[in-house]
């Protein structure tokens, strides 16, 4: 198997007294090496939570995992040992949404990189990092590497960003320091969750063809995690649309944006405003109570097509054209 | 551009900050720095137009805004509303120029106070601004309520029940109680989901209609301002360096960061691909507004600079089609 990643059939709910909400309904995504695949939906559809669940950083309670399973390097996540999870683990990297509150504004960068990568050299042991931190030669070692990985993210004079606070560089370089924080344990998998919303038109073009280059460079794989599909146009190859915790379709980028097939991508393709001065028409209503959704599939009561079968029975997924896949009864010819 | 029905004008309007200078010498105190966030701006809103305002974060985009609907005074300068001054007015006609320039301020969710029902809050600018009683004022809420298609039973929610969209409408819906002539807008969609921001725009554009209202539009999406501005000005380091009819800037763009700006819009289809000029990618950052020199500020990232423009002044806007105006020495 060539899948770096494949998640199988995953659900996840969330406890709190007003009941059980069943955010994620069992998704299946995998992720081949190689290769960065998108996640887009609205707010609200559960995109942040499959990527913390797959990082193992969902807090549990209130979350918990009914079913389905994480499949990392062929190796399921929930099934090994947390020591041997652990290991695995420094695989991730991980690039938080903002750049404003995702670094410590009391740690200079030098201080917030040198402690992660002797955090990685010690292997992940307390008394090992305290004892490695006093040790010149190491921290002048790590610094050295530092600054290599604040070069590769185009950073001019490393050094003197390495004693500057958080709060002196601007967005566009704090993300680019998040981006080389998150490859300092040279990672296998990347997963990064909307790096681009906070950032400006013509630094975001900049970032994305940053983090494609970096793909390139050390072999990623990714999971980008957006809203505006005009950038997942340009990074992915695969695009997964989600709503309300379940995958409604998926499919190659340029197929899939080009000629989207389940009503609720065609909603949300027509809802951009384009350049071309098309008219944008809205998805009306809007995401459902996770409480209790509603029965069958979940787009029901805000599809224009929505049928009697659409109430009652949620849709398998179907393969429409060759490596395309949809959910919706319109397309499935078993009604 | 035509003359007629100009509503709102303004005349070499400039704002300074002044910022302490930190390496006092004992001898003497230093001149402290001139942080120039606007810096003599010009433009020229008819009646019924979409004016739309872009830029890059700190271009002065919202200090503009903030300065027309005079949220904050202007250093120099004269901005001119139906043919009277109002940069300098204060109290009782200040109130006057509230109830016909309104704002609809950045982030939603901040602009709204979490302890006070949406109620209260569409009342204040009544209690103000005029002297109606009880029953008048729950009237014009109702009618307002009911132009932004709010239910009316939202009167008694905190905003932190609200959706996105919603507080989005209950600052619209408080900003549109005098019905004003002319609104701000600072970003309105830039906090929304795809499907709520054309929900919005479209409202946006109904009430246009009905209230014959005037906008400018602060925004940095420019697939918006595309579908919505009858007029584009593109702002940086608190200049205007191009501004022009919508079509004409899309199709034709001169200034070398308005090329950049339009090829940085992330597209979704082949068809708007094709329709954006050559990629261009901007090296660097925004030059500090501190360390501006009289020099075009965008010498530092331009990729078409020749060697006049390091020794000349900063240029003019000069016209270069019929009402089409770039700031640039190459043209």
């Amino acid at each position: 198997m060539n899948n770096i990643v494949s998640i199988q059939n995953l659900a996840v709910d969330f406890y709190s007294i007003d009941g059980i909400s069943k955010v994620i309904d069992g998704i299946s995504i995998y992720i081949n090496q190689g290769e960065v695949v998108g996640l887009v939906g609205e707010t609200g559809c559960g995109k942040s939570v499959t990527a913390k669940t797959l990082l193992g950083i969902l807090p549990m309670p209130p979350g918990r995992i009914r079913q389905g399973d994480i499949f990392f390097l062929d190796q399921n996540l929930f099934n090994i040992r947390k020591a041997e999870r652990d290991v695995l683990k420094q695989e991730f990297a991980y690039i938080p949404q903002d750049p404003m509150t995702s670094l410590n504004p009391v740690f200079t960068i030098g201080t917030t990189m040198l402690d992660l990568i002797i955090w990685k050299k010690s292997q992940n042991k307390i008394f090992k990092y305290l004892l490695n931190r006093r040790k010149r030669f190491l921290i002048k070692e790590a610094m050295n590497y530092a600054s290599d990985l604040l070069e590769k993210v185009h950073l001019s004079k490393p050094i003197s960003i390495l004693r500057k606070y958080p709060i002196e560089l601007s967005g566009g370089m704090r993300q680019r320091v998040l981006l080389a924080t998150a490859m300092i344990g040279k990672p296998k998998l990347f997963v990064a969750d909307e790096p681009t919303t906070a950032l400006d038109v013509t630094i975001q073009k900049g970032y994305i063809y940053l983090i494609k280059e970096n793909v390139m460079r050390e072999e990623l794989s990714g999971l980008y995690i957006t809203h505006n599909l005009g950038v997942a146009r340009i990074l992915c190859n695969r695009i997964y649309v989600m709503y309300a915790g379940r995958i409604v379709e998926s499919g190659r980028t340029s197929e899939l944006l080009d000629y989207p097939i389940h009503p609720y991508t065609k909603g949300l393709v027509n809802a951009i405003p384009k350049i071309t001065g098309e008219e944008f028409q809205p998805i009306n209503g809007h995401i459902p109570d996770y409480l209790n959704p509603p029965k069958g599939c979940r787009f029901h009561p805000r599809c224009h097509h929505r049928m009697e079968v659409c109430s009652h029975i949620a849709p398998n997924i179907i393969e429409v054209k060759p490596r395309h896949f949809v959910s919706c009864w319109l397309y499935n010819s078993e009604r | 551009m035509k003359n007629e029905n100009i509503i709102l004008e303004t005349e070499n309007l400039c704002k300074f900050y002044f910022i302490p200078n930190k390496k006092k010498s004992i001898f003497h105190n230093q001149e402290p720095i001139i942080l120039k966030a606007l810096n003599s701006v010009n433009i020229k809103i008819s009646e019924g137009e979409i004016y739309a305002v872009v830029g890059e974060t700190g271009s002065g985009k919202t200090t503009l805004g903030n300065m027309v609907s005079r949220v904050f005074e202007p250093t120099s300068g004269k901005i001119s509303l139906y043919g009277k001054d109002i940069a300098f007015k204060q109290g009782k006609n200040l109130i006057e120029v509230r109830k016909i320039i309104q704002m609809v301020f950045q982030d939603s969710g901040a602009a709204l106070n979490p302890r006070q029902t949406v109620e209260y809050i569409m009342s204040v600018p009544l209690n103000i601004c005029s002297s109606l009683g009880k029953k008048e004022k729950m009237f014009k809420i109702k009618k307002v309520l009911e132009s932004v298609d709010l239910p009316i039973e939202i009167l008694q929610c905190y905003p932190g029940v609200l959706s996105g969209g919603q507080k989005q409408r209950v600052n619209l819906a408080r900003a549109l109680i005098f019905n004003p002539k002319f609104m701000v807008l600072d970003e309105p969609t830039s906090a929304l989901d795809v499907s709520v921001q054309a929900k919005i725009l479209l409202l946006l554009m109904k009430l246009k209609k009905e209230m014959r209202l005037t906008y400018i539009f602060i925004t940095h999406d420019m697939s918006v301002v595309k579908n919505v501005s009858n007029r584009v000005a593109i702002m940086y380091l608190g200049r205007i360096v191009e501004v022009g009819q919508t079509s004409d800037i899309f199709e034709n763009p001169i200034h070398p960061y308005s090329k950049a700006l339009l090829s940085a819009i992330p597209v979704m289809t082949k068809k708007e691909k094709s329709m954006l000029p050559k990629e261009i990618i901007l090296n660097g950052e925004m030059t500090s507004l501190e360390d501006v020199s009289n020099t075009c500020p965008f010498i530092s990232r331009c990729q078409e600079k020749k060697d006049i423009c390091k020794k000349v002044e900063c240029p003019k806007l000069k016209e270069v089609n019929n009402g089409h105006f770039v700031r640039c020495i190459l043209y």
